[in-house]
């Protein structure tokens, strides 16, 4: 267990047992950039990305007294955004089918060889967005990002890898990015 | 590994150009408000414009617990019947009820004097006291066990005399604490 791990246990502790609104607030700082960032890029949508992180933030202090420190807050947390987010995708399922192939760029989208990462991100199918942003943006580990989304490793390894191609082809870099 | 797994990374310049999202600087008051509202946060320790609006409640809350506490314990000071079994009333509050608020502070009071003038009369108070907010367990990292699963917290307590756990209950009923949406647990007192 890191120094931080162990501050973010005992915030979280002085938020279960005292509703401590000065912990809760350390803890906000000290994760919400993260989780804000995460949320965007996977909804790419400023007011949706607050509303996700407000909604996360309820259900992990509802549940923070069930946190078990087998991960780190962080991971919990972010595992929280994945799910509020997973939740919106599946209301709105008619805008953007969560787990719909159909939703996964195409050849067509090769056009678009000169929009930023951002933009292409978006344009993932989201299982995909999901564990790009996880991983190669955020830095969480397979590990982690199996447990956060409820898949083995290696099936976050083999999305990442499906992600970086699809993006590739996005970005026109397929020439210029050699394998 | 399969054949998926040997994608490499993105140009590593291109990932880190991803430029840093902050927040909006309205969210976290949003969410500390929404947390207050499900009681899953006191109303002690925060900053900002949340701070204040909540440190004037909680301030006129205690106040005025301060003064119904008090006003209780010097008017029921005697005891009629001490062989009478002793029960304990454990007062769980929820610090942001209105009921408390400053705004209701005359007919709060008003309450906890008659209240307290009809246990007077009939001598059955012992004792009675506010707790603080503060808290601290030994061992240090034990849970509160007195921390209600609805955010109420243990606010008070006092010590009555009555003739069985029924009358103890109608006193229970009867405080101003349990009327303004608080919650009385009556625990009876061993006699030693």
């Amino acid at each position: 267990m890191t120094a931080d791990d162990g501050d973010d246990r005992r915030l979280a502790q002085r938020v279960v047992r005292r509703r401590d609104e000065a912990a809760f607030r350390q803890l906000y700082a000290r994760h919400t950039p993260g989780l804000y960032a995460t949320a965007l890029r996977l909804t790419g949508s400023a007011a949706d990305a607050a509303d996700v992180v407000h909604d996360a933030w309820i259900r992990a202090v509802e549940h923070l007294g069930r946190f078990q420190g087998r991960s780190s807050l962080r991971t919990w947390l972010a595992g929280i955004v994945v799910n509020v987010v997973r939740e919106r995708w599946r209301r709105h399922s008619r805008e953007e089918p969560y787990d719909d192939d159909a939703a996964e760029p195409g050849p067509s989208h090769d056009i678009h060889a000169a929009i930023d990462l951002d933009a292409a991100v978006a344009r993932l199918a989201p299982r995909y967005r999901e564990v790009f942003v996880l991983h190669d943006i955020e830095g969480f580990t397979h590990d982690e990002i199996g447990h956060m989304l409820g898949i083995d490793a290696g099936t976050s390894k083999s999305q990442l890898a499906r992600a970086r191609r699809h993006l590739r082809r996005m970005l026109g870099d397929e020439a210029r990015e050699q394998v | 590994m399969t054949p998926d797994e040997f994608e490499p990374p993105l140009d590593a310049a291109r990932v880190s150009r991803v430029s840093p999202i902050a927040p909006p600087a309205e969210l976290e008051d949003r969410i500390v408000d929404s947390l207050r509202a499900r009681g899953l946060l006191g109303t002690g320790g925060g900053r900002r414009t949340a701070w204040r609006r909540y440190a004037v409640a909680g301030l006129a809350a205690a106040a005025l617990l301060v003064v119904g506490f008090v006003l209780g314990a010097r008017s029921l000071g005697t005891v009629g019947d001490d062989a009478a079994p002793r029960y304990l009333l454990l007062l769980y509050e929820d610090r942001t009820n209105a009921a408390f608020s400053a705004a209701a502070r005359d007919s709060v009071v008003s309450e906890y004097r008659r209240w307290a003038g009809q246990l007077r009369s009939r001598g059955m108070l012992v004792m009675g006291e506010e707790l603080s907010e503060a808290m601290a367990t030994v061992p240090e990292d034990a849970r509160d066990p007195h921390a209600a699963s609805d955010g109420r917290e243990l606010g008070g307590f006092f010590v009555v005399r009555a003739a069985d756990l029924a009358q103890a209950l109608e006193l229970a009923r009867g405080t101003p604490h349990a009327r303004g949406g608080g919650v009385v647990v009556v625990r009876p007192i061993n006699p030693t």
